[in-house]
């Protein structure tokens, strides 16, 4: 009902505007004193006009005042219905009839409030997203650094078993320096025993060659025997001949030549014994001189293979000099390595140090990416 | 009796003179009001232009200093034009005019990091501007019965072109460089959350005439798919790839094409609310 009672009011605020409005009611008021003047002069038509106008100003008044009120309680209602969440002015509808220009004020600090409010708002959603990277990136950091921690470890171990190897590495290589050592000095055995073994070729070689030479002088001697035995023959054959005409001097003589016969057969079988005998001669002169031929060869064949062993043992001498170079080499070379093992030894060791700091360092990083990813879920919190 | 008549008749005259003033004075309130915000948002565009010129500049590239020129020229001479209104009072005008002058003076030394938050801070006003005057010309939900969501115009709307444009220059510069970094990724995810919302939740809040149906569902849908494309090239392209493939012209023609979409929205919705008053 009350709603009813002010609705002209009301639109003819609306319509005109509160500034307007007020400028009317002081009219009437005004308009009010001038009549009670004038109720003086001309008493009934200034009373029925006063009445009027009291009438009037009274229900303007009260109707400003009920307006006023209504305003005061919508505005209650209003700031009442605001969201603190989003102060967003725009859900603040206020058709107000008040004057207009606190209203505007306020609006505008209300809408530099919302805008302070979705700024933050915003910062904190980065902030909130920020956060959740922080923390999938620490996340990652964590893993990367367990796969650093768990690679440092199988690389240390890793270290540990190359610093034994290269123990190893070490004792082997003393041995090969003593077998080189060794070798050095069988090399060395090797080589008086080599040079024993050429003076015995040369001693065998000149003997042989001697033998050669006696063979050679055999051979001499067997062909002047040869020649001897020829003669022989050639006397026996010429006694042969002899003891035949002779035989054929006694057969002419006849009876007288009997004796002379005798004896010329004699003298014949004289001189087949002697043929035979120089064919036998001349036979095992042969058969000495075929052997002596064959033993020049053999002898010949001893000289050349010897010979060919001086050469050789020359060569042999010359292989172990250069073993015993070769093993020399070797060894310093073993010493070389044997220096340079000890010093990646040493270097190992170092590195198996430093693996272990690495390691301890890897370790460090963890706790630390996990307490960051407990701070940034702490922040991420704080923002919702 | 009679002159109290008159009286009251010359009271009621007085009234709707005073109403015809005030609805004439509102009026013309809206209408310079819209003059002032199509100014103020073209303001906005050009200082968008300018942040992203005035940073290749700052790059080495030389190339752009006409342009930059030119667009300075514009700028002063909007300037000029909104100086003489009664927007020119407002603590924000006079702000983003000292920022102007100071950012032009010193561009030479500033570096491209502090450059952005410049223009950026420049651009921030002037969107907070735009709104503060659409607000005092009554050309807000109260007053636009016709139109109950035009809030969402003034402030979201208009937002949506900076923060498509924030993540343009920033993804200009990743596709340039062929890496995103993790701050850029933050930033960009952030900024495609925003372009996110603003095309599933915003645009489908948009007021809109019954005459004006179904342009307006056609640029509603036209933005919405080259939003929904620029943001699958952000996820996809620049931030959850290991590698970047997309060429920095590509992107800047996506983005753009974002940015063009939303204000044939915007300038529609001013179409309507000029039909409106």
């Amino acid at each position: 009902m009350l709603n009813t009672f002010v609705w002209p009011t009301r639109q003819l605020v609306k319509y005109i505007g509160f500034k307007a409005y007020v400028a009317i009611l002081v009219l009437f008021i005004f308009t009010q004193v001038v009549l009670a003047v004038f109720l003086i002069t001309d008493s009934n038509t200034a009373s029925t006009l006063l009445l009027i106008n009291a009438c009037l100003v009274c229900y303007f008044s009260l109707s400003l005042i009920v307006i006023f009120s209504r305003e005061i309680v919508t505005f209650k209602t209003a700031l009442d219905s605001l969201d603190p969440e989003s102060f967003d002015y725009r859900s603040l509808k206020l058709h107000s009839l008040l004057p207009v220009e606190s209203i505007e004020q306020f609006m505008n600090t209300y809408r530099e409030l919302n805008r302070v409010n979705n700024k933050h708002h915003e910062k904190l959603h980065e902030v909130d997203y920020s956060a959740s990277q922080v923390i999938e990136k620490a996340h990652a950091v964590s893993v990367n650094v367990q796969k650093q921690s768990d690679a440092t470890t199988s690389t240390a171990a890793a270290i540990n078993q190359m610093s034994q190897s290269f123990v190893e590495v070490n004792n082997r290589i003393a041995d090969v320096h003593t077998s080189s050592k060794n070798a050095n000095q069988d090399a060395k055995n090797g080589r008086s025993t080599i040079t024993d073994l050429r003076s015995s070729l040369n001693i065998v070689l000149n003997e042989a060659k001697n033998t050669q030479q006696d063979i050679q002088q055999l051979e001499q001697l067997v062909k002047i025997v040869t020649t001897s035995s020829e003669s022989i023959q050639a006397i026996a054959d010429q006694t042969n001949l002899l003891a035949l005409n002779a035989s054929i001097e006694a057969a002419r003589a006849g009876e007288t030549g009997r004796g002379f016969a005798v004896v010329a057969e004699e003298v014949r079988a004289l001189a087949h014994s002697s043929r035979e005998a120089a064919d036998s001669i001349s036979s095992n002169i042969n058969a000495a001189l075929t052997q002596s031929h064959k033993i020049a060869e053999n002898m010949a064949n001893v000289v050349e293979q010897t010979s060919h062993c001086q050469s050789q043992s020359t060569l042999v001498d010359d292989a172990l000099i250069e073993i015993t170079s070769a093993t020399m080499l070797v060894q310093q070379k073993m010493e070389n390595v044997s220096a340079t093992a000890e010093q990646q030894s040493a270097a190992t060791l170092e590195i198996s140090q430093h693996i272990e700091l690495v390691v301890q360092g890897a370790r460090d990083n963890a706790e630390i990416v996990k307490q960051t990813e407990i701070v940034a879920g702490h922040l991420k919190m704080l923002t919702q | 009796m009679y002159i109290y008549i008159l009286f009251v008749v010359i009271l009621t005259l007085s009234a709707l003179l005073i109403h015809s003033y005030k609805v004439k004075k509102t009026k013309a309130q809206q209408l310079d009001g819209l003059s002032n915000i199509i100014n103020i948002k073209s303001l906005i565009s050009l200082v968008q232009k300018h942040r992203g010129l005035s940073a290749a500049k700052l790059n080495g590239d030389l190339k752009q200093k006409a342009e930059l020129s030119d667009i300075e020229r514009k700028i002063n001479k909007i300037s000029n034009d909104l100086s003489n209104k009664k927007v020119a009072t407002s603590c924000r005008w006079i702000s983003f005019q000292d920022h102007w002058s100071r950012l032009t003076k010193q561009n030479i030394d500033t570096d491209p990091q502090n450059n952005f938050k410049q223009h950026t801070q420049m651009i921030s006003n002037l969107l907070y501007l735009l709104e503060d005057e659409a607000e005092n010309s009554h050309l807000n939900s109260l007053s636009l019965t016709a139109m109950p969501n035009i809030g969402y115009v003034w402030r979201e709307l208009v937002a949506s072109t900076e923060t498509i444009g924030q993540s343009r220059a920033i993804g200009v510069g990743v596709a340039t460089v062929g890496n995103c970094s993790s701050v850029d990724k933050i930033r960009l995810s952030f900024l495609e959350q925003h372009i996110k919302l603003t095309s599933k939740d915003i645009l489908s809040k948009l007021s809109f005439l019954d005459s004006f149906s179904g342009q307006h569902k056609t640029l509603l849908t036209t933005a919405q798919t080259k939003m929904t494309e620029l943001t699958n090239i952000i996820e996809f392209e620049l931030i959850q790839t290991s590698s970047i493939t997309i060429t920095a012209n590509d992107y800047f023609t996506l983005a753009t094409d974002s940015i063009s979409a939303i204000d044939d929205i915007f300038n529609n919705q001013l179409e309507q609310i000029k039909i409106t008053l």
